[in-house]
């Protein structure tokens, strides 16, 4: 069985758009993926069906052993702390500070405080933020708020990320760190990293296998 | 215990709200102390009374002293009994002569007029009349009295007291518990970004009900204690001027209201916080999460 193993996945929103048709690929643990296609391909709508955020019209999506689409509520929190992902708009809580927003999975994995405190003073180290730690997350620039947003995808060390556009917003230099950081953590922790991006430039600096979507198919996988 | 900590961060973060929640609660309970005030005053009031609270019961004339024991015995085992103390002839005759001042030889008759008799105390001043009534149809008594109007009186006043504040109570309970609910909804619908990303990144429902429900039961509980030391302070100067204005009446004692106002309110106040929040998550929180 692969580790992420998309059937036939149908999904047709309930205005009538038709976001994914006929999607069938597999994923093996370690693989660094890049997921392209023009806005609205839908690039997010199958991010959300991993993460179980909304569920297939048609179809099976799988992940190692359990169904992803058929899994009860009660176990939807322990997929989800498999996974770190950075949402498209973020999503952090602006009214709290960048160590709050930073730890959330670690609390919510019951972690102890002062192992929480350990791993995000690396990862504030990694991603130079140890001087904002105690800002407010409305005090940051888009750049830091994306780093944030990487590093709380990253601090409970998941065994699948997902990131939904997140060089959208930044530099090309930026982006470039960013996706480096992601490929770096695929290779260490041999975890699967699933990028979504319409970047070329970064596309085309690191090594990986490309999923092309188009008005809801996949039409290549390079 | 981090989430006693988003407890009160969240608590901090709302004051107007919690605000409003800890009056309508801080209220209640001020209502509620009131109450309690004049249900312990009415019990001290039945204390002192006590020999006009007692109920008088004379055996029929033509009834053994065997028999007369064994009901005797029979009617200690009811459940509103406190007390009963058994009266011979003999006894009763004594009581008589000592109460009119008289000799043995003041009173030639031959025989002893007096029956039998039982002098009961109840457990409740409330209980008098049933407790006469349930004597009475025991079929062995002639006679079943206590202390007629002043009782009756007594046991009316307290009905109406324990009516009229049962459905205070009940009213204020459930407007306050009303606020709470939708306060604690506000608030959840407030936080409903931030609850949602605590969901979609794995929490539970547990980890996010915990920091709400302790939130409603703090302010629950913050609103009884202070109304509790609020009432403390009302009460010991209200006694104060009322024993000094009305020396001969029986007012409780300013300790005696300590115990039970301070258990009531941070239990009620406790309670109306943690079932207002439990009943907010409930209606809210799958919407929010959906």
């Amino acid at each position: 069985m692969a580790f992420i193993d998309f059937d036939k996945v149908y999904k047709i929103y309930t205005t009538g758009v038709k976001a994914l048709q006929n999607v069938s690929f597999s994923i093996e643990e370690g693989e660094f993926i890049f997921l392209i296609g023009p806005t609205g391909a839908g690039k997010t709508t199958l991010m959300k069906l991993i993460n179980r955020e909304e569920l297939p019209t048609s179809g099976d999506i799988w992940f190692e052993d359990f169904r992803i689409n058929q899994l009860d509520d009660a176990y939807l929190p322990y997929l989800r702390r498999n996974l770190g992902i950075i949402f498209q708009d973020l999503k952090l809580i602006p009214s709290r500070s960048v160590y709050e927003n930073l730890i959330f999975p670690l609390q919510i994995m019951g972690i102890k405080k002062n192992l929480i405190s350990k791993l995000a003073n690396g990862i504030l180290e990694m991603l130079e933020l140890q001087d904002r730690k105690n800002h407010l997350v409305e005090w940051l620039s888009g750049g830091e708020r994306q780093k944030l947003g990487l590093g709380r995808a990253l601090i409970h060390q998941p065994r699948l990320v997902l990131a939904d556009e997140p060089t959208g917003h930044l530099d090309l230099c930026s982006a470039y760190d960013l996706v480096k950081t992601l490929y770096l953590y695929c290779r260490e922790e041999k975890a699967t990293v699933i990028v979504a991006t319409h970047n070329d430039r970064v596309l085309k600096s690191f090594p990986g296998r490309i999923l092309q979507i188009e008005r809801g198919r996949l039409v290549g996988d390079m | 215990m981090g989430f006693v900590r988003d407890a009160f961060h969240n608590l901090r973060r709302r004051p107007s709200l919690v605000l409003i929640g800890f009056l309508s609660i801080f209220f209640t309970q001020l209502i509620v102390n009131i109450f309690i005030f004049g249900y312990l005053e009415m019990q001290k009031m039945g204390k002192f009374s006590g020999e006009s609270f007692t109920i008088k019961a004379y055996f029929q004339p033509d009834i053994s002293m065997e028999k007369a024991q064994e009901i005797t015995q029979q009617l200690k085992k009811y459940p509103n009994v406190s007390k009963i103390v058994f009266i011979s002839q003999e006894e009763a005759q004594e009581k008589f002569l000592e109460y009119f001042n008289l000799n043995q030889e003041d009173f030639p008759l031959e025989e002893n007029p007096f029956p039998l008799s039982l002098e009961v105390i109840p457990t409740r001043v409330e209980s008098i009349p049933e407790l006469a009534s349930q004597i009475k149809n025991t079929g062995s008594f002639d006679e079943v009295i206590y202390g007629g109007k002043n009782v009756d009186v007594f046991v009316k006043f307290y009905h109406m007291l324990l009516s009229v504040g049962s459905i205070v109570l009940f009213l204020v309970f459930i407007f306050s518990l009303i606020v709470i609910i939708n306060l604690i909804r506000i608030s959840i619908q407030s936080r409903k970004e931030e609850i949602s990303v605590f969901h979609l990144i794995g929490a539970t429902e547990t980890f996010i009900r915990q920091p709400i429900i302790t939130e409603g039961f703090m302010e629950g509980l913050f609103a009884g204690s202070a109304a509790f030391m609020l009432s403390i302070v009302v009460f010991h100067f209200l006694l104060d001027f009322l024993q000094a204005a009305f020396p001969f009446f029986p007012w409780i004692n300013f300790t005696e209201l300590i115990l039970p106002l301070l258990t009531v309110d941070t239990f009620m106040g406790g309670v109306v916080g943690l079932l207002g929040s439990l009943i907010a998550c409930n209606s809210v929180l799958k919407e929010v999460l959906k």
